[in-house]
């Protein structure tokens, strides 16, 4: 039955199917083959249940936020001081980049409304300081991937809501690998810009008065993530509130920076319905898929299959990372979550490991299926903002970072306290 | 106005008041929560209605992402073929979304039809009748099914007539490059307005 489940999944992929319609066409297949009784009947409750979920009401609203947030005029002021306190560094405003991309992470949940908004921002710059283009271009590809690591993030309440995982707990789980990715990256910069400084362009020079007179421009980004972010472990709202109050908070800011109006609004929903209408399609799918299989017992068979490899708890970690990495290359990292996390969940914590701990570490393989090539979305957003060159220039800048996460991603394998030691703290 | 511009922008409009929808939830369940915490007045149904919003919202925005062509695929396959075996893998694409449109249509029809014979109620303060938004959700399902359906034949008719620019145009993802011109676009013309 697994061969013939997998077999098919990939085929049905493979032809190029929507990924949603590959899911239920499995589901509805696997049930004829291999069912006695026709679960089809479930269909219709099933994806009620699914679609109208709770918990699952902040994924559009974390998208709207990001639309939102992208038009709003935030980003400018972000990377105005970031870049005053960062470009004296060796490599100058990819630094600034890279915190920037941080900052806004920590405001939105989504990295291709990271990616897409510091590239804005940050593009012009290249010329004006002669950077070397591939890497400053391959820095925002990849700082904008924290955007889903950083709280609050879109692929962490799915995964939540797919291994029955608290988000509130994933959130806290996030936020130390991303600040240590953050520092690898900006390390990366660094050590490269040492050693070829003609990559780091023009230095620019910054006193410390303007250092502290850009501070203030910090505040609308730290009033969002108190709000979506505090809200939440001050006990005032659930993490579906916190999103509502997010979307709120990001209209009032939109509106003092004069960006508020009724197109921009429209523009911001018609982007949120795109993305919601596609991931809401393939989560009813997924749901009633996952319902086939453990119905017809295939996530405990394929537990027992791979017990009987006899793997480590570390052989099949790194199987499965090995197996992410590829996935990857060619998926959409959200669906790429969605059809594999309810199979390698199950597998995970049977060999031991704490659902947290994989959350973090599947969202980084999403971070690193954003940025690897043929199809990584972050890539193709960093040069739809650049609009000339080849995008070859930017897969190949973005190489380094690549190292960077896979780097990381050993670190929280070998240090698994960098996720759960937070979670931990404040939990006692 | 042709068919398909009367479709397309009646499907738009779906689209948008199912976003009007979850944005005016995010504003109650904002008002609720701030009610709540300076203890003017409790009251809790923004959850409930939410959760509504996000099933009728997202169905009622199907059939938009159909005429965007923004149901995500997995084309590293489908882009490598020449072009008529590419129309095929097109055309199988957008019918495979019918297919599974008229399951699913006649999967929420029983749910419907069963909290519509029984009166079902939420089991909560507001009691809301099931069949109401249910039968919002039966409606966005149903319309999405029907636009499958139609770009379906669109695009095998332009098959039949030889004319793969047509299928193409109805049933190939728009490339990655395309969907995050699109994105960027967004992020472009707010710096531009300020510029």
């Amino acid at each position: 039955m697994i061969p013939v489940a997998i077999g098919l999944l990939f085929l049905l992929l493979a032809l190029g199917l929507p990924v949603a319609a590959a899911l239920a066409l499995l589901a509805l297949g696997l049930d004829q083959i291999f069912s006695p009784i026709d679960l089809y009947l479930a269909i219709g409750e099933l994806s009620w249940v699914s679609s109208s979920n709770a918990l699952l009401v902040s994924v559009p609203l974390f998208i709207l936020l990001g639309e939102i947030l992208l038009r709003s005029g935030i980003a400018d002021h972000l990377y105005g001081a970031m870049s005053r306190w960062l470009s004296w560094l060796p490599g100058g405003l990819m630094h600034a980049n890279i915190g920037a991309s941080m900052a806004f992470a920590a405001t939105s949940g989504s990295s291709v409304a990271t990616a897409a908004t510091i590239s804005v921002v940050g593009g012009p710059m290249v010329d004006k300081y002669k950077y070397n283009k591939r890497l400053f271009f391959g820095s925002v590809a990849a700082g904008g991937t924290l955007g889903i690591l950083i709280p609050p993030s879109i692929n962490l309440i799915i995964f939540g809501w797919l291994t029955e995982t608290s988000v509130p707990q994933l959130y806290l789980a996030g936020f130390l690998p991303g600040l240590l990715l953050s520092v690898v990256f900006s390390a990366a910069i660094l050590g490269i810009c040492l050693l070829r400084p003609e990559m780091g362009g023009v230095k620019i020079k910054s006193s410390w008065t303007d250092r502290f007179q850009s501070l203030p421009r910090l505040l609308p980004a730290l009033a969002i993530f108190v709000v979506v972010i505090g809200s939440i472990y001050a006990g005032i709202a659930t993490p579906t509130e916190s999103a509502s109050l997010g979307v709120v908070a990001a209209m009032i800011l939109a509106a003092f920076h004069g960006r508020l109006s009724v197109d921009m609004m429209l523009a911001a929903i018609d982007g949120t319905m795109r993305s919601t209408g596609m991931i809401m399609l393939i989560v009813a799918s997924a749901w009633f898929l996952n319902f086939v299989l453990s119905a017809l017992g295939l996530v405990s068979a394929l537990n027992s299959a791979i017990g009987a490899l006899d793997l480590s708890p570390t052989g099949l970690i790194l199987v499965l990372i090995a197996i992410y990495l590829i996935l990857g290359m060619f998926m959409d990292p959200l669906a790429m979550m969605i059809v594999t996390v309810p199979i390698t969940a199950p597998l995970v914590t049977t060999a031991g490991f704490d659902p947290v701990w994989f959350g973090i570490l599947i969202v980084l393989l999403c971070e690193a299926a954003l940025i690897t090539p043929p199809i990584g979305m972050n890539l193709f957003v960093v040069q739809g903002v650049r609009r000339r060159g080849t995008i070859d220039d930017i897969m190949i800048g973005v190489v380094p970072f690549v190292l960077c996460l896979i780097a990381m991603i050993g670190l929280l394998v070998l240090f698994p306290d960098i996720a759960l030691w937070l979670p931990e703290v404040l939990s006692e | 106005m042709t068919l398909e511009t009367t479709l397309r922008r009646f499907s738009l409009l779906l689209s948008r008041i199912g976003g009007g929808m979850l944005l005016a939830t995010a504003l109650l369940v904002s008002a609720e929560v701030l009610l709540r915490k300076s203890r003017i007045v409790v009251f809790s149904f923004g959850t409930e209605l939410s959760t509504y919003a996000l099933a009728v919202g997202a169905s009622w925005a199907f059939a938009h992402v159909v005429f965007e062509r923004a149901h995500v695929r997995v084309d590293v396959v489908s882009q490598r073929l020449p072009n008529r075996p590419r129309a095929c893998f097109d055309i199988v694409a957008v019918a495979s979304l019918a297919l599974v449109g008229l399951v699913l249509t006649f999967g929420a029809w029983g749910t419907f039809a069963s909290s519509l014979s029984y009166g079902t109620t939420s089991n909560t303060t507001l009691a809301t009748p099931l069949m109401i938004p249910q039968g919002m959700w039966l409606f966005g399902i149903a319309w999405f099914t029907f636009i499958a359906i139609y770009r379906t034949m669109g695009a095998s008719l332009a098959f039949v007539r030889h004319d793969l620019a047509e299928v193409s145009r109805i049933a190939a993802p728009p490339s990655a490059e395309d969907k995050a011109t699109e994105v960027a676009s967004g992020a472009r013309s707010r710096a531009e307005t300020q510029s």
